[in-house]
C-alpha cells in the first residue's frame, strides 16, 4: 500500500526526475462547513446553525476517510484532523515534496449533493472565495478548479461569471456523475461561460446523478464502486463526444482527472470503429473520435492501477505521448511507482507527462 | 401448442467440429410465439401487449430491428425464419454449431413493467419456440435459456425445464444491465442452479431500463448507447469479485457477449488496485481480482477490435493472452444484426494460426462441451 | 479493357441495383436517378454485398443540431456496418483518401448496336464476352442494355 508512497516521495530522491513537474490534480479538502463562515451572509451563518448542515452528504460517502485509498497514513495530520485541509500541509507534503513548478488544486467537497439550491449556491461562493483567501493569493504556485453549483444550471453560469476570470482559476469541476449525461443540450449555457472565460472543464471523481452510479444499480463495496467508476468517466466522454460538444465548442478543452488512463484506448477503439457505419445518425461528428480525443481531451497519470510499467507504457504509446499530464492526486493512497513507470518509458516522453502537456493544456 | 415426437438429445454432427459461433440470434416476430403461449397470456398479450421498456426506445437504431439491411426473410422479420437464419449463416460460412440467443427473451420480455407472471409465460414460449422451431430444423443449432432473471426463483424452474427438455439449452440468458449488480445476493439461486447444472451464465448488451444504462442518466443517441455496451459486464465482474460469489460458487462461469475484451486487461489491474488498497474488503477474498478472470469470465470476438494501427490488435491480443485469457475468447457473429462480424474477414490475419484455432474452435467447444475438435458432435 | 453486356437497363430500376457476375468476381449495378453506377459487389471492410444496401443521400452537419440534407442519393451505405461510400468514386465517406470501394466503369448500349456488334463477332469468329448474353439467345434491338467495362 506504501509503494504509492515511495513512488511519489521518492519521485525527487537521488536518481529520481530532476526536471519541472506540474502536478495537475492536488485535492484540498475544507475543514468544516465553519470555515466558510467569513464568505457567508450572516443569514446564511444561521440558517446552516439553525439547520445544522455539517459537511455535504457526498464528500463523506465519495471519499470515506477511513477507506484504504483516500488519505494516505503519513499524510494524515497527527492532531486527527482532516487531511489536506491547510496551505501549510499540502505544501510541506506535496508542493515542496515534489518540487512543483505549479499545482491545480480541487477542491471536491460535494457540493452537488446539497439539493437546496440556494444552499449549494452560497456553499459554492464560499468554498471559491475561500480557495482565493487560503490559498491562491497564498502561493503563486497555486492554479485552482472553481466549483459550482451543478444541479441549477443557471446558478452554476452565475458563479462562473462571478469567479471564472480571477487568474487563479483555470478549471471548472464538473464531477463525473450528473444530473443528465454532459452531452446533453441542456449544459450549453454552461459550457457558454466555460468557453467564455477560457476555462478547462475538470471532470472529476464523485458527484450525483439521479440514479445510481452503474448501469445495473447500486455497487455494494467500495472497492467494487471504485473500480467500476470507469465507467461513469467512458459514458460520459462518449456523450460529449457524440452530442457534438466539441463541435458546437472547437475551442473546449477537458481534463479527465482521478481516472488514470489505461482504459482509454480500447474506448477510442470502440468509438472509432462505431462512428463509422453510425456517424450518420449524429451527422457533426464529422472527425474520428480518436481525433477529436487528441484534440481537446487530457487525461492524468493517477492512479497508475496495478498494470506493470511496461504495459502503462504501451499504453500510453497507443493513445499518444502529449495525452495524460502528471497527477499526484495528494493526498489518496493509490498504488503505483512512479520512478518505475517513468523508467519504462521513452526519454522523449518523460518531460511531456511531468510537466509539457500541462502547461500547454492549461497555458500555465 | 403443436406436439411433436423430438428426439430431445444432441444429434451428433456429421463431421469434425471447427467453426464455432457462440452469439447468434433468434428473434420473434408477432406472430412467432403464438402457439407457444397459454391462452390467458395470449390475450394479455393482445390487449396490453409488451410494455417492458427497451433501453434502445429513445435511439433509433442503424435500421430496423439493428440489423443487416440483406438479412430479411420472406416474412419480414429478421431473425425469425430458422431456415433463412440456418442458409444465410450456417451454410454461407460452414459454420458447425451456433448458440441462439433470444433478443427479446433477454431484453423485453424479462420483465418490469409488466405483470411477474405474464413475463415468464413470454420466456417460456421463447424457449418452446427454440425447442420445436430452431433445434427441430437444425443440428447446429443451440440455445441459452431465456428467463425472468429478476426473479431468480422462477427463473430457476424454467432452467430447469428447459435442461430436462433438451440438452441443447447450454447457458442461462442474462442482460448485461440488471437492477442490482450481478453480483448481488438476490441472484444466488441462479448462481446456485448453474452451478449445479454446470451451465455458464451469457451476459447480452440491452435491457428493460431498469436503470439507466448510463451512471449519469439516459444516452441520447443509438451511437451512445451501442458504446455503452461494456459497462454492464464491467459492473458485474466488478460486482462478482468483490461480492465474493466466485469463492462461494467455484465452478461459475460467465461470457460476455459484444463486451470487446481489449479492457479486460486494464480493468482487471483496476481491479487490483482497489484490492490493494481496501484492505478490509478485499482481505475476505480468496484471491486477487485479476485471478478470477481466466476461470470466472468469457468473451466474445465480435465486435473485433479495431485499433488506429492493425499492429496493435496482436499486441492487445498478447496483453490479454498475457493475463492467462487465451482459452477466454471465442469467435461470435451476431448474426442478423447490422454489426455481424464473417468469420472469413473480421478476424486479422495476422493473429498466429494457434490464437486462431482457439477462437474460432477450440475455446468454445471447451467451454460449452461441445467436444474437442476434430471430432463428431457433443 | 474488355466490355461485358450484364443486364437490361430495365432490369435495374431507378432507386433499385442488381449483382451481377464475371469471371467471378461480382459487381453491383446502381440506378440513380436513371444514371448507372457499377462498384465491386464487395465492401473494403468486411466483404458485404454493397448491392444489398442503400442509396442515400449525404447528411452534413457542422454543429449539433445542424442538418443539411443532400437532395440526391448519391451514397451507397454498406447493408452491414453502414460504411458509405460514394456511388461514383467509390470513396468511403469518412476517409476518401485510404478506404473505398472499387468503382467500375458502365455504359448503356442501344440493342440495335449490340446486335450489330454481335453480327460481325459472329462473322469474324471472335467472341463478344458477356455472361448477359450467354443467357440469351438473342439481343432485343429495342432494348437498352447496361456494359460493365473491366480490365480483363
Amino acid at each position: 500500500m506504501s509503494v504509492s508512497a515511495q513512488g511519489l516521495t521518492a519521485l525527487r530522491a537521488p536518481g529520481g526526475w530532476t526536471g519541472p513537474v506540474i502536478d495537475v490534480d492536488v485535492h484540498v479538502h475544507v475543514p468544516s462547513i465553519q470555515t466558510l463562515f467569513p464568505y457567508m451572509q450572516q443569514g446564511w451563518r444561521d440558517f446552516i446553525v439553525e439547520r445544522a448542515v455539517g459537511t455535504p452528504p457526498s464528500f463523506t460517502t465519495v471519499y470515506p476517510q477511513n477507506a484504504g485509498n483516500v488519505v494516505r497514513p503519513e499524510w494524515r495530520p497527527v492532531d486527527g484532523g482532516l487531511a489536506a485541509s491547510s496551505l501549510e500541509l499540502v505544501r510541506e507534503q506535496a508542493l515542496d515534496a515534489w518540487a512543483v513548478e505549479r499545482a491545480i488544486l480541487n477542491c471536491y467537497w460535494g457540493i452537488d449533493s446539497v439539493r437546496h439550491p440556494d444552499l449549494a449556491a452560497t456553499i459554492a461562493r464560499a468554498v471559491n472565495d475561500w480557495l482565493i483567501d487560503e490559498w491562491l493569493d497564498r502561493d503563486d504556485r497555486l492554479r485552482a478548479s472553481l466549483v459550482v453549483p451543478a444541479h441549477t444550471f443557471a446558478d452554476a453560469v452565475a458563479e462562473i461569471e462571478r469567479v471564472g476570470s480571477h487568474p487563479g482559476f483555470v478549471q471548472v469541476m464538473m464531477p463525473v456523475r450528473a444530473m443528465q449525461t454532459y452531452g446533453r443540450r441542456n449544459w450549453w449555457p454552461v459550457y457558454d461561460a466555460i468557453v467564455a472565460h477560457d476555462l478547462v472543464m475538470g471532470m472529476t471523481w464523485g458527484g450525483t446523478s439521479e440514479g445510481p452510479p452503474t448501469p445495473s444499480g447500486w455497487p455494494s463495496y467500495y472497492a467494487e464502486e471504485w473500480a467500476g467508476e470507469q465507467g461513469v468517466f467512458m459514458s460520459q466522454l462518449t456523450s460529449m463526444l457524440a452530442e457534438g460538444v466539441f463541435q458546437r465548442y472547437p475551442t473546449f478543452r477537458l481534463a479527465v482527472l482521478d481516472i488514470g488512463f489505461n482504459w482509454v484506448p480500447s474506448l477510442m477503439w470502440r468509438l472509432n470503429k462505431e462512428w463509422k457505419g453510425l456517424h450518420r445518425t449524429i451527422p457533426w461528428v464529422n472527425e474520428p473520435p480518436s481525433q477529436i480525443f487528441r484534440d481537446h481531451i487530457r487525461f492524468t497519470t493517477a492512479p497508475l492501477d496495478a498494470a506493470p510499467p511496461s504495459e502503462s507504457a504501451r499504453f500510453l504509446r497507443w493513445l499518444g505521448e502529449e495525452m495524460v499530464m502528471f497527477a499526484s492526486d495528494y493526498p489518496h493512497a493509490y498504488p503505483g511507482d512512479y520512478r518505475r513507470f517513468l523508467d519504462a518509458l521513452p526519454e522523449s516522453a518523460r518531460p511531456k507527462i511531468m510537466a509539457d502537456n500541462a502547461r500547454a493544456f492549461y497555458r500555465l | 401448442m403443436t406436439t411433436v415426437a423430438l428426439d430431445a438429445s444432441t444429434p451428433a454432427t456429421r463431421q469434425p467440429v471447427t467453426l464455432i459461433d457462440v452469439d447468434s440470434h433468434n428473434i420473434p416476430g408477432p406472430s412467432s410465439l403464438l402457439p407457444y403461449l397459454e391462452p390467458q397470456w395470449l390475450e394479455y398479450l393482445q390487449h396490453y401487449g409488451v410494455r417492458s421498456r427497451h433501453e434502445a426506445d429513445i435511439q433509433p437504431v442503424l435500421r430496423p430491428l439493428a440489423c443487416r439491411a440483406d438479412s430479411v426473410p420472406p416474412s419480414g422479420f429478421p431473425g425469425s425464419d430458422p431456415r433463412f437464419s440456418q442458409a444465410q449463416l450456417l451454410d454461407e460460412y460452414g459454420i458447425d454449431i451456433s448458440v441462439l440467443n433470444n433478443i427479446l427473451g433477454q431484453i423485453n420480455f424479462p420483465g418490469g413493467n409488466q405483470p411477474v407472471p405474464f413475463s415468464a409465460g413470454l420466456q417460456r414460449a421463447n424457449n418452446d419456440w427454440a425447442m420445436y422451431e430452431w433445434f427441430a430444423s437444425d443440428p447446429r443449432w443451440r440455445s441459452s435459456i431465456c428467463v425472468t432473471f429478476e426473479e431468480p426463483d422462477l427463473a430457476v424452474q424454467e432452467i430447469v425445464r428447459c435442461t430436462e427438455m433438451s440438452d441443447r439449452f447450454v447457458s442461462i440468458l442474462v442482460s448485461t444491465r440488471t437492477q442490482k449488480p450481478f453480483g448481488n445476493p438476490k441472484y444466488e439461486p441462479l448462481f446456485e442452479v448453474a452451478s449445479q447444472l454446470g451451465l455458464p451464465i451469457t451476459f447480452h448488451p440491452g435491457g428493460t431500463a431498469m436503470n439507466n444504462s448510463t451512471g449519469s442518466g439516459m444516452p441520447s443517441y443509438y451511437f451512445e448507447n451501442h458504446s455503452t455496451y461494456p459497462l454492464g459486464t464491467l459492473t458485474a465482474i466488478a460486482s462478482l469479485i468483490f461480492e465474493g460469489v466466485l469463492d462461494r460458487w467455484p465452478d461459475l462461469r460467465f461470457v460476455a457477449i459484444e463486451a470487446g475484451w481489449s479492457w479486460a486487461a486494464p480493468f482487471a489491474w483496476r481491479l487490483d488496485a482497489a484490492a490493494d488498497t481496501e484492505i478490509v474488503e478485499a482481505s475476505r477474498l480468496q484471491r486477487k481480482p485479476s485471478e478470477y478472470f481466466a476461470d470466472h469470465f468469457w468473451f466474445t470476438t465480435q465486435p473485433i477490435e479495431e485499433p488506429e494501427d492493425p499492429a496493435w490488435f496482436v499486441e492487445a491480443y498478447d496483453q490479454f493472452a498475457g493475463l492467462g485469457l487465451a482459452e477466454n475468447i471465442m469467435y461470435s457473429s451476431d448474426y442478423p444484426h447490422w454489426d455481424f462480424d464473417s468469420p472469413r474477414t473480421a478476424i486479422p490475419k495476422a493473429l498466429p494460426d494457434t490464437a486462431r484455432q482457439a477462437l474460432f474452435c477450440d475455446n468454445a467447444a471447451r467451454f460449452y462441451g461441445f467436444g474437442a475438435a476434430g471430432t463428431a458432435g457433443r | 479493357m474488355k466490355n461485358y453486356v450484364v443486364a437490361r437497363t430495365e432490369d435495374v430500376p431507378v432507386g433499385g441495383s442488381i449483382r451481377v457476375e464475371v469471371n467471378g468476381r461480382a459487381y453491383g449495378i446502381f440506378n440513380v436517378g436513371g444514371t448507372f453506377h457499377a462498384l465491386l459487389d464487395r465492401c473494403p471492410h468486411q466483404g458485404a454485398a454493397l448491392s444489398r444496401g442503400a442509396c442515400i443521400a449525404t447528411i452534413e452537419s457542422d454543429t449539433p443540431g445542424e442538418y443539411r440534407f443532400g437532395t440526391s442519393r448519391t451514397l451507397i451505405m454498406c447493408p452491414w456496418h453502414g460504411w458509405e461510400f460514394d456511388i461514383e468514386t467509390g470513396q468511403s465517406w469518412f476517409d476518401a483518401a485510404r478506404t473505398r470501394a472499387l468503382s467500375v466503369d458502365v455504359n448503356v448500349e442501344h440493342g440495335e448496336d449490340l446486335a450489330a456488334w454481335l453480327h460481325e463477332s459472329q462473322q469474324t469468329g471472335a467472341r463478344l464476352p458477356g455472361p448477359y448474353i450467354a443467357e440469351v439467345h438473342e439481343v432485343h434491338r429495342e432494348d437498352d442494355y447496361i456494359v460493365l467495362v473491366l480490365p480483363r
